[in-house]
């Protein structure tokens, strides 16, 4: 029994025609079988039915509202995980920063003790290279200088490995501040993002309480 | 000043939603034969209408059959 159509039992047949972006319903009543409500003899029947359909408009708008609205507290849900994995980015970042500017700073450290002895061993170079020997002394002279060459080339090489290692932390740390300049600027948008989502599911939910 | 104009903006987009259709009388074909029925155009896709509809028979719980009779539920 459909009340706001007949006080008898009746069998309603409605078809949905998609006419995008519209819709047509087409709505047949029937007493049982193919005996469907006619004007001519139904006539109360055949009005409670065009009301039906005209005042159906709100069920069917409250239907779309609320799938809308569903829909839009599933997109906020995507930006608020969005805005979560952004923070957390974020912290990271900032905790890589932290630490490649420490390296810098040790680095800077470690490469100025490692310049002292490269220039200490540079002097002994230089200075066992004045020596002078006799015949006799020669080869042990030699060996001298050549000990000194490969501390000499040991120091120069550790000294260019802590330059070389200092240029690689800065190029990091530049990269790494762009990353948190690209992210700053990715928690910027998700955040005009969420504004405007929330902004949009309360227009929605303000269309749907105007309806009720 | 925001709540007047999401106001004001929910009253424009409501009124053009219930404004989009007019019942009337109309005739249809089920199973080869014309028949009377009332038709109506509504401003909203079919997959919302037609689930509106089987709301709303259903919170009234009205039986519904899942039979299909030439494109027609009942």
């Amino acid at each position: 029994m459909v009340p706001e159509i007949a006080k008898e039992k009746i069998d309603v047949y409605y078809k949905v025609e998609d006419k995008k972006p519209s819709s047509t319903i087409y709505m047949l009543t029937s007493k049982g079988y193919d005996n469907f409500m006619k004007p001519e003899t139904d006539a109360e029947a055949v009005q409670n039915t065009i009301n039906f359909l005209n005042l159906f408009v709100k069920d069917a708008t409250a239907f779309l509202l609320n799938d809308q609205i569903d829909k839009q507290n599933d997109i906020i849900s995507d930006i608020e995980k969005k805005a979560k994995n952004a923070s957390k980015d974020a912290a990271s970042l900032a905790k890589d920063k932290t630490k490649l500017e420490s390296k810098i700073s040790d680095n800077a450290i470690e490469a100025g003790t490692l310049k002292n002895e490269m220039e200490n061993e540079q002097k002994a170079l230089e200075l066992v290279k004045t020596k002078t020997a006799t015949i006799d002394q020669v080869d042990a002279l030699k060996k001298e200088v050549s000990k000194q060459e490969t501390k000499t080339r040991k120091a120069n090489k550790h000294y260019d490995n802590a330059v070389s290692d200092g240029a690689g932390y800065k190029e990091d740390l530049a990269k790494k501040i762009k990353d948190i300049d690209d992210n700053q600027t990715e928690q910027a948008t998700i955040k005009n993002d969420l504004e405007a989502a929330k902004r949009k599911l309360e227009d929605l939910k303000s269309q749907l309480n105007g309806i009720k | 000043m925001k709540n007047y104009l999401l106001t004001l903006i929910a009253m424009c987009a409501l009124s053009f939603l219930t404004h989009a259709q007019d019942a009337g009388q109309g005739t249809v074909e089920i199973n080869k034969i014309s028949q009377p029925c009332v038709k109506a155009t509504y401003s909203i896709s079919a997959d919302m209408v037609e689930g509106a509809l089987k709301k709303k028979f259903s919170d009234a719980k009205l039986g519904s059959s899942s039979k299909a009779t030439d494109g027609f539920r009942v």
